[in-house]
């Protein structure tokens, strides 16, 4: 039953947000649309743009035509004078005009085309022709007023721009490490600030973004907006994780500036007693950790773990801030969350570097991944006092991470229907990236989510965080030279690719849950179980990991379908398993081609 | 001689004034105009200088992509991006000029900035022009409709951007 996320297309139109209150500018594109403001820009360009130019043209023309009036409007003899294609020609009502010339023949040659025309005194007397003159006057100096404002309009727009290209930076307040409100910094960085703020923006595309549903606000839930539950549009997904907190409520994640509220009044904290851990990566915490440390953020980072979520959550007032990315002295990227320094420290131990640092060793390009790594990665909460720990400490690869959970036999939740010991995955957008073809070539995360863009003469990194695919021109184009449309099609061919073999192996697991669940009701024991739970276990947490992923696949294709279907192959040797069957697992060492496959299983 | 009446006269000194008010509003249209084209270096823009190109900053990377590309050597802007000859090079920088100034001044442009088709054929005619005894060979075996492309490969020849 595939559930075509994509296919889901809400008309509910958008309603601003109570919560976080600010909100610059939303815009609705649609799905498949090129609309972002940039292209409506352009499309009105490409519309004004001719007209403009014509306008210009014919101004032009007039005023070269008038060029020659001054001398004769001297010598007082311009209002006997009619050319046949002269400005006057337009601008008089034809009945006017033939009271005028009554008797100047049928033509008059034109300046431009028989030299400068002879003037003829009109026969009529001067009153009439006073009036007229007068009212000639009164258009010349209307249009060369005109002119002039446009061409003085025309020096300051092109005074500003060099201006701009100057890149004035101005320090209007000082920033220190305990400056974590970003409406301050703001004032520092506007440019930054403004394009932070449209992180509000609900935008979906094909396969990911959030789409904007109203809500009816309770004293409960004051939201008015919501995104849409990810739970009715794949009901597997309840099975998937249930006894988990998941499968009571889950929604499509929104933009950053939605992090804190959503995570408050999800109905898995409301709900459920959760750990003051959460906030590691829903709130700006660097200054609560010093606070809390009295200086010591790593103490602080300790003792938010340790408090109730209601008790922690009143130490936070933003979400994810300038501070939790930027050195307010330099600003340099810096790593603030210390699970992140450990995280990283224990991987690279992995991969032969003794003791790590981060924030000293890391290169600058490195450090537009790894401040994104802090929060975008897989996670638990380890031991009673629930530190926030990334499993990193054999490797970033799927099976290394499951082989560091089973090492220390970790499991989130045992699950309702099986009673396997099952683990949840969550936003390992780090570690995916890492095994993908961007990540290889150094593109990190800053440069597709947050392209550069021009402010003036300034270049700033768009801190509008969001899908390239709303920013194809400057999240793609720098690298790859083909059209929107092409770049579009070819994410959209790797997701809905992924989508259906996401779907190939949702079934497959729901399939082993079924059996798992009809054998321990026909009596079979936990020891009978056991191999079949264990496949579970794998089976649910491959499959996890790339569902909870935030790219449908595109981060690293290959490696995602590679999960998959390992996940779909662990769910049917569980349904083997179950039936007593062993499935043929012996490699056949004597030909090559084998032992490049038991090289391959192996690395 | 038509009869003046005094109306008629005050008519005609109001008129002067006024016609004095015109010739000043039109010598500060020429001057503020002059100025404007002084200030704006319009005159670099009939030469063949690089530099006139990063006159405005939208052009940078391509300019410094160029100062380190193979080309620089060999050929500068106006070589690849207008057509040979008098006219076709110069109303081709009338029509790019419009079209720069426009979107530059109006600032409704994507950045990275794309050729236009008509552009992209200017382009690839330059590079036959230069490497006619290269890719005479390949043309000879390829209708010149099928869309094969010179930049299609070599794309940062002229400047990596």
């Amino acid at each position: 039953m595939p559930l075509g996320r994509g296919e889901v297309h809400s008309s509910v139109k958008f309603v601003m947000q109570e919560e976080p209150p600010r909100t610059p500018r939303t815009q609705r594109r649609e799905p498949g649309g090129l609309s972002s403001s940039e292209e409506i820009r352009l499309h009105l360009a490409r519309w004004l743009g001719p007209p403009f130019f014509l306008a210009f043209l014919a101004l032009l023309a007039v005023l070269i035509n008038l060029a020659g009036y001054p001398g004769r409007v001297l010598s007082g003899r311009y209002e006997v004078t009619r050319y046949e294609l002269g400005w006057e020609t337009f601008c008089q009502p034809v009945g006017k005009q033939q009271a005028l010339t009554p008797d100047l023949g049928a033509h008059k040659p034109h300046p431009f085309i028989h030299g400068r025309a002879a003037t003829t005194p009109l026969q009529k007397g001067i009153s009439m022709s006073e009036k007229t003159g007068s009212k000639k006057v009164f258009w010349l100096v209307i249009f060369t007023a005109l002119a002039t404002f446009s061409v003085s309009a025309l020096l300051v727009n092109i005074f500003e721009r060099k201006q701009e290209a100057r890149q004035p930076f101005v320090r209007v307040v000082e920033l220190t490490n305990d400056t974590d409100d970003p409406a301050i910094w703001g004032k520092n960085f506007p440019q930054q600030y403004d394009d932070y703020r449209r992180t509000v923006d609900m935008v979906r595309t094909r396969y990911g973004g959030s789409e904007s549903m109203s809500h009816s606000p309770t004293q409960a839930d004051p939201r008015s907006v919501i995104s849409q539950s990810k739970l009715q549009e794949d009901s597997r997904l309840k099975l998937m994780w249930a006894g988990y907190a998941f499968s009571i409520d889950f929604r499509e994640e929104r933009g950053h500036a939605y992090m804190l509220i959503d995570q408050r009044l999800t109905q898995r904290v409301t709900e459920f007693k959760q750990p003051g851990t959460c906030l590691n990566c829903h709130a700006s915490v660097t200054t609560t950790y010093r606070k809390l440390g009295g200086g010591d953020p790593f103490a602080g980072f300790e003792k938010l773990n340790a408090m109730s979520y209601a008790e922690a959550t009143k130490l936070v007032a933003h979400p994810v801030a300038c501070i939790d990315c930027h050195d307010p002295a330099t600003m340099k990227l810096h790593i603030t969350r210390p699970a992140f320094m450990e995280g990283i420290k224990a991987y690279k131990a992995s991969q032969g570097v003794a003791n790590y640092d981060v924030n000293t060793m890391a290169s600058a390009q490195e450090m537009r991944a790894f401040v994104c790594g802090q929060c975008h990665v897989e996670y638990h909460f380890k031991g009673p006092e629930k530190r926030l720990t990334y499993p990193w400490s054999k490797g970033l690869k799927v099976e290394n991470m499951l082989a560091y959970y089973d090492e220390i036999g970790f499991r989130d939740w045992v699950h309702q229907e099986t009673g396997a010991p099952t683990l949840k995955a969550q936003h390992p957008e780090f570690e995916m990236w890492n095994q993908g073809v961007h990540a290889r070539s150094g593109v990190t995360c800053a440069d597709c989510h947050m392209p550069y863009k021009r402010a003036g003469g300034l270049k700033v990194s768009d801190h509008h965080v969001q899908s390239p695919l709303l920013n194809i021109n400057r999240a793609c184009q720098g690298c790859h030279h083909f059209s929107e449309a092409e770049m579009k099609d070819r994410v959209e061919t790797i997701q809905s690719r992924f989508f259906g073999v996401r779907n190939v192996a949702m079934d497959a697991l729901m399939d082993l849950i079924a059996d798992l669940k009809r054998a321990r009701e026909a009596g079979a024991t936990d020891s009978e179980l056991a191999r079949a739970r264990n496949f579970q276990r794998k089976a649910q947490f491959y499959l996890d990991l790339v569902e909870a992923e935030n790219s449908s696949g595109f981060h690293a294709p290959q490696e995602a379908l590679r999960i998959l279907v390992e996940s779909t192959d662990f769910s049917r040797r569980g349904q083997l398993a179950l039936r007593g069957v062993k499935p043929f697992e012996k490699v056949n060492l004597n030909s090559h081609r084998s032992k490049l496959d038991l090289q391959a299983r192996l690395r | 001689m038509p009869k003046l009446s005094l109306t008629a006269l005050r008519g005609r000194s109001s008129r002067s004034a006024a016609i004095s008010v015109l010739a000043l509003l039109a010598g500060v249209l020429f001057g503020v105009g002059l100025f404007t084209f002084g200030y704006a270096r319009g005159a670099s823009y009939l030469t063949d200088d690089p530099a006139a190109c990063v006159n405005c900053h939208v052009m940078r990377e391509e300019y410094e992509g160029w100062m380190k590309a193979s080309h620089r050597k060999a050929a500068v802007c106006n070589d690849c991006h207008t057509p040979s000859g008098f006219f076709g090079k110069y109303s081709t920088k009338a029509q790019n000029g419009f079209w720069h100034s426009f979107y530059f001044t109006t600032g409704w442009f994507p950045d990275h900035i794309r050729l236009r088709p008509r552009n992209v054929a200017v382009t690839e005619q330059a590079c036959l022009k230069c490497h006619a005894a290269i890719t005479e060979g390949i043309q000879a075996t390829r209708r010149h409709d099928e869309g094969l492309s010179c930049i299609s490969c070599h794309s940062d020849v002229g400047h990596a951007n």
